[in-house]
């Protein structure tokens, strides 16, 4: 059943997910569109060196 | 493979703050430079037309990320070989931390711990001083809920003294006492305690 956050649980969820280093590596919410939406503009690209 | 610009959909309307600490984090952790100018483009468009729906610290975060990505794409206008040479880099990033004291200084809660944040990025050989100011910020922002209460028992009392028998309605809402560090203060503390490479800046300047 897909997970059915509402936009800003999406957005606490994923800053949580931010802060303990999880959200890009293993995002929790992948059923959740607006979770991905932030993950897809978040953690792409090159990292810190 | 580049961040997506899948997130710039969701901004419709307030609140603006996940998507102010996601350009910082795209800026700064993923050297997307174009990007995070895209992302505060979007909210450049919000913030003109109806300034009122920003919060106070929203208003400052996003401000103060706009200078810092106006004089990153000053600064990548002017060819890497120009910086290369006698620590001028560091000596304009240094400037523009500096810039941010100064400017930003009246602003408050959240919005102080992201200055410091970014102050730290910029101004590297000071980390461990902003590091210090950020501790005590950060627990003054925790206290200050607790302090609130002990504000409101202490009318209470004053009031009870003054008007001794009387009933008196208060009309207050707070949060839940003992609640936890919002997410923005946690994220800004987690991006504060994982550090950051200098040598990233180069990257963000360069490397497209």
């Amino acid at each position: 059943m897909p997970t059915s956050l509402t936009i800003w649980e999406a957005v606490d969820e994923f800053l949580k997910d931010m802060a303990s280093g999880t959200a890009c590596a293993r995002p929790r919410y992948t059923d959740s569109e607006y979770y991905m939406r932030l993950v897809n503009t978040a953690c792409r690209g090159p990292r810190t060196p | 493979m580049q961040g997506t610009e899948d997130a710039l959909e969701l901004i419709r309307e307030k609140p603006y703050y996940p998507f102010i600490l996601i350009a910082y984090y795209v800026l700064f952790h993923r050297h997307d430079l174009d990007l995070a100018r895209k992302i505060l483009g979007k909210l450049g468009e919000y913030y003109e037309k109806y300034p009122y729906t920003f919060t106070r610290e929203e208003k400052c975060a996003f401000e103060m990320l706009r200078e810092v990505t106006h004089d990153f794409e000053v600064m990548r206008g002017t060819p890497r070989e120009a910086y290369e040479d006698g620590g001028l880099l560091g000596t304009r990033l240094r400037e523009v931390a500096h810039r941010l004291g100064l400017d930003f200084g009246d602003c408050g809660g959240w919005s102080v711990l992201f200055r410091l944040l970014l102050q730290s990025h910029l101004d590297v050989g000071n980390r461990e001083k902003y590091w210090t100011v950020f501790v005590e910020e950060f627990g003054r922002l925790q206290r200050r809920l607790g302090e609130v209460y002990e504000d409101i028992e202490r009318v209470e009392r004053e009031d009870e003294a003054r008007y001794p028998g009387e009933v008196i309605n208060y009309y207050i809402l707070l949060p839940t006492r003992g609640e936890e560090p919002s997410p923005i203060e946690v994220f800004i503390r987690a991006m504060f305690e994982r550090g950051f490479d200098p040598r990233g800046i180069w990257r963000v300047l360069w490397s497209s």
